[in-house]
């Protein structure tokens, strides 16, 4: 039972990567038959969303294994964690500066004055999860203007998705004062995915 | 500078702002007026109801039907087009790609 609420996060981390990788393939689908930029955005920034997801879970499992071994954390084996936190940080900047720059696109194209992003990335640039909470804020905040103009149920749940996403690493950032925090972080992100999981399957039973 | 499509600050008050609108936009306006019309639909509708000059919809049924998209047919010598299967399936798949690009925002 311990060792399954120890391994429940990262399940949920996989199903979020597994998620992450769908909506990246529709993405691309859609990009094929549009040519549409947004959606190649989205494609990426989904796609390596995912990679970043599965290289963290395929670590973790790594690391867990070789302490098992060990008993003790090895020099090498920190070493080599550091260096994978440090990979899924920027790959996950990487795929929410996409998301970014797709809504920037579309605010830019709706006449929004929406270029507030860059006073965001200038002000924080210290600490890597801090920017990604910034840049995902910034994200939830322009699907919430996209719901306000379209008021449909695939908006509300894009919006839903990016919001829980926000969230998950409000709950990340704070594991320093909390440890407690990350499982919870971890929920927030899987229904983050599986609200996009939602609208993907709405969109795709459209007769 | 020409950028391919109409910004607003290249209009005067006198002109009625255009919207872009992408390849995929007119193929899917096309295809949506000769569904709108049941069995066949004219050029002159299509014309009409794409919103589109003659050149531009003689070059973009030509792609349709290139694609298989549409098919002409003739009754009195006068041009009518149909959708075909897959031009149905590709209309479909269209609207499912459009509903999720408008959730995150894309327009095209």
């Amino acid at each position: 039972m311990a060792t399954l609420l120890a391994f429940s996060p990262l399940f949920m981390e996989l199903i979020s990567a597994i998620i992450s990788f769908i909506i990246g393939y529709y993405a691309l689908k859609g990009y094929r038959v549009s040519s549409e930029k947004g959606l190649l955005l989205l494609h990426f920034g989904f796609v390596i969303l995912g990679v970043s997801m599965i290289l963290r879970v395929i670590t973790t499992f790594y690391v867990i294994a070789l302490v098992r071994e060990f008993r003790s954390p090895q020099p090498a084996v920190a070493a080599a964690l550091t260096f994978a936190s440090l990979i899924y940080s920027v790959a996950q900047l990487i795929a929410y500066g996409l998301f970014t720059v797709n809504y920037t696109r579309q605010a830019k194209m709706l006449g929004q004055a929406a270029i507030i992003a860059p006073f965001f990335l200038l002000r924080y640039n210290t600490y890597l999860e801090l920017i990604a909470v910034v840049l995902l804020g910034y994200v939830a905040v322009q699907s919430m203007i996209n719901l306000a103009l379209k008021r449909n149920t695939e908006a509300f749940l894009v919006t839903s998705g990016f919001s829980f996403m926000f969230l998950s690493h409000l709950f990340f950032l704070f594991t320093i004062v909390e440890e407690a925090l990350y499982s919870t972080g971890q929920i927030t992100q899987l229904i983050g995915f599986l609200c996009l999981l939602v609208m993907l399957t709405r969109v795709s039973t459209i007769k | 500078m020409s950028t391919g499509h109409v910004d607003a600050g290249e209009h005067n008050q006198m002109t009625p702002k255009k919207e872009y609108r992408s390849k995929a936009r007119i193929n899917i306006d096309i295809l949506r007026v000769i569904k709108r019309e049941g069995d066949k639909c004219g050029p002159t509708r299509i014309l009409y109801g794409a919103n589109l000059s003659h050149d531009r919809l003689i070059r973009y049924l030509a792609q349709l039907r290139e694609l298989q998209l549409i098919a002409e047919v003739k009754e009195n010598d006068k041009a009518f087009y149909v959708l075909t299967d897959k031009g149905k399936q590709f209309l479909n798949e269209l609207s499912r790609i459009e509903r999720f690009a408008d959730a995150f925002g894309i327009t095209f």
